[in-house]
């Protein structure tokens, strides 16, 4: 599990994290967004222990990061897109991380399997494409088969094949395995598609956090019809609540199905009849608007 | 702490840029012991093969630089970030990489007097003036001299390197700071007992002693007394910083 409790962070000119508290849990995939500048990096930073807040703390596992006793098995970290030397072979990079945290040299080639990366080990890591990197990261954060994992835009630079594998991977490790998945995306799409919850934040702040599952009570029924007038009003008869614009209504609080019952009802002949669900994307512009740095 | 050695290790010989390091570094003592035995043809065979024997200053700049570039390198490639991720006791990644630069370091002050006597073998063979006119003792002491020599100032490299966080800015103030302003500050007649510079002559050149110049078992203390100052200013600074 990770916990942000208050977490601060003020730099000369500007307070980058602001008493930012939220938790994410074993065995879910939490989604962690904001706008450019929001203060995600910065949260993730101090979360592992490479920046110090100036207020609150964060704990991994219980722990502040610095105090884990091997903190490569119990935490495993994919930052902007690998940090990695361009000349060392990827190998190298990976068996220093190895002997660094009393791991096995064998586990170099098993996580390198597991990435899709056991073709090219030896290559200077400056040869690597980006998606190549991304995978290499991967293979960093599971060498010590960690329970809690970290990853600030894991999908950057992956083919749709890489996506989709990273996808079913980081559900798999969650939900099967029971690890803590904390994952920080701009790719809305693929977010809603990965996570379980979602905590956004805007200008350092804790702006909502909410399961991915409640986006589809978000539901909204559209009707067109050239009668709009007397169908609203049948509507709210109805116990929906109708917001007209032009010949057409968008309905919440009932369903399509009751809502063309009530149109055959009160005589009104409809163009159109669907349902609208509200995605991400929009719950996420809604919460941030405005808010970018 | 022996996890953070080997994988500084890895780390290290993983990198082109650390064996062409080692080879200036071998490059600059063969210069020395070839400016020993074709330079001073005038001298007596015995101050001509201590000059020959003597630790070379380029390997001294060479080793220093070696050291800013194991501890620089990872900031300029934010591979620190790695590094820190898996190991989060910074103190311990410092010392680590101290521990190889000096090792590294060690390894080619241990080859200084056997090159320089190959390169004096190949001089004579080739019928060059003069006669190796020195003891095993005298060897050794040149030897182990060089050795602590190269060591000390490939932490202090690493110190620096902490400190600047980059290749260029580290090179630079280890350059300008050790063999510019400490060199000059050397002529003054207090600090020249104290010199790094001048302690790192008197490693490298044990057995003629100039006046005003640290004497071998000061040197020593002093050269570990700097690099282990710098070095504890190093981990200090990198505690409290963030990445």
């Amino acid at each position: 599990m990770i916990q942000a409790e208050e977490l601060t962070k003020e730099y000369r000119h500007f307070t980058a994290v602001k008493r930012l508290s939220f938790a994410a849990e074993a065995g879910r995939v939490t989604g962690f967004l904001g706008p450019n500048g929001a203060g995600k990096t910065t949260t993730i930073s101090m979360i592992l222990g490479l920046a110090e807040p100036d207020g609150g703390q964060a704990l991994v596992a219980g722990k502040p990061f610095r105090r884990l006793d091997n903190p490569a098995t119990t935490v495993g970290a994919v930052l902007d897109g690998g940090d990695f030397h361009d000349g060392r072979p990827a190998r190298a990079c990976l068996r220093a991380s190895c002997a660094a945290a009393g791991l096995p040299a064998s586990r170099v080639d098993e996580v390198l399997e597991t990435v899709g990366l056991s073709d090219a080990p030896n290559q200077r890591v400056g040869k690597y494409s980006l998606g190549m990197r991304q995978r290499l990261s991967l293979a960093q954060a599971l060498l010590g088969d960690p329970e809690i994992l970290i990853l600030d835009e894991p999908a950057n630079g992956l083919d749709p094949e890489g996506i989709v594998w990273l996808r079913q991977m980081l559900r798999r490790l969650a939900h099967e395995e029971g690890k803590t998945v904390l994952v920080s995306s701009h790719i809305l799409a693929e977010v809603q598609a990965t996570v379980d919850t979602v905590v956004v934040i805007a200008e350092g702040q804790l702006v909502s956090e909410f399961a991915v599952g409640e986006l589809t009570g978000g539901r909204t029924v559209t009707a067109r019809a050239k009668q709009a007038d007397r169908l609203a009003e049948a509507v709210e008869r109805g116990g929906g609540k109708a917001a007209r614009s032009g010949d057409q209504l968008s309905i919440g609080g009932l369903d399509a199905d009751r809502v063309g019952e009530i149109a055959l009802e009160a005589g009104v002949a409809l163009s159109a009849l669907g349902v609208e669900q509200q995605d991400l994307e929009q719950r996420y512009m809604e919460l941030t608007a405005g808010k970018g740095r | 702490m022996g996890r953070q050695i080997a994988a500084e290790w890895v780390k290290a010989r993983s990198l082109r840029s650390t064996w062409v390091l080692v080879g200036l570094a071998v490059l600059g003592m063969i210069a020395q012991a070839l400016t020993g035995v074709i330079g001073y043809p005038g001298e007596s065979d015995r101050a001509q093969t201590l000059d020959v024997m003597s630790g070379s200053g380029l390997t001294l700049v060479v080793v220093t630089i070696v050291g800013v570039f194991l501890a620089a390198s990872e900031y300029g490639s934010k591979s620190i970030v790695s590094t820190y991720t898996v190991t989060a006791d910074r103190g311990r990644v410092i010392v680590a990489k101290a521990v190889v630069a000096m090792a590294i370091a060690a390894a080619i002050g241990l080859f200084s007097v056997p090159l320089a006597r190959l390169v004096a073998a190949i001089w004579f063979a080739l019928g060059g003036a003069g006669h190796w006119d020195a003891g095993f003792g005298t060897a050794v002491h040149y030897g182990y001299g060089t050795m602590i020599a190269y060591a000390g100032f490939a932490v202090v490299g690493v110190a620096i390197g902490v400190l600047s966080r980059s290749i260029a800015i580290g090179v630079g103030v280890a350059f300008f700071g050790l063999f510019v302003l400490d060199a000059l500050l050397g002529s003054v007649s207090f600090y020249s007992e104290y010199s790094f510079t001048a302690a790192a002559e008197a490693l490298n050149n044990p057995d003629v002693h100039r006046e005003g110049s640290p004497r071998f078992g000061s040197a020593v203390a002093l050269i570990a007394l700097y690099a282990g100052l710098l070095a504890a200013i190093g981990v200090g600074v990198e505690r409290r910083r963030d990445v």
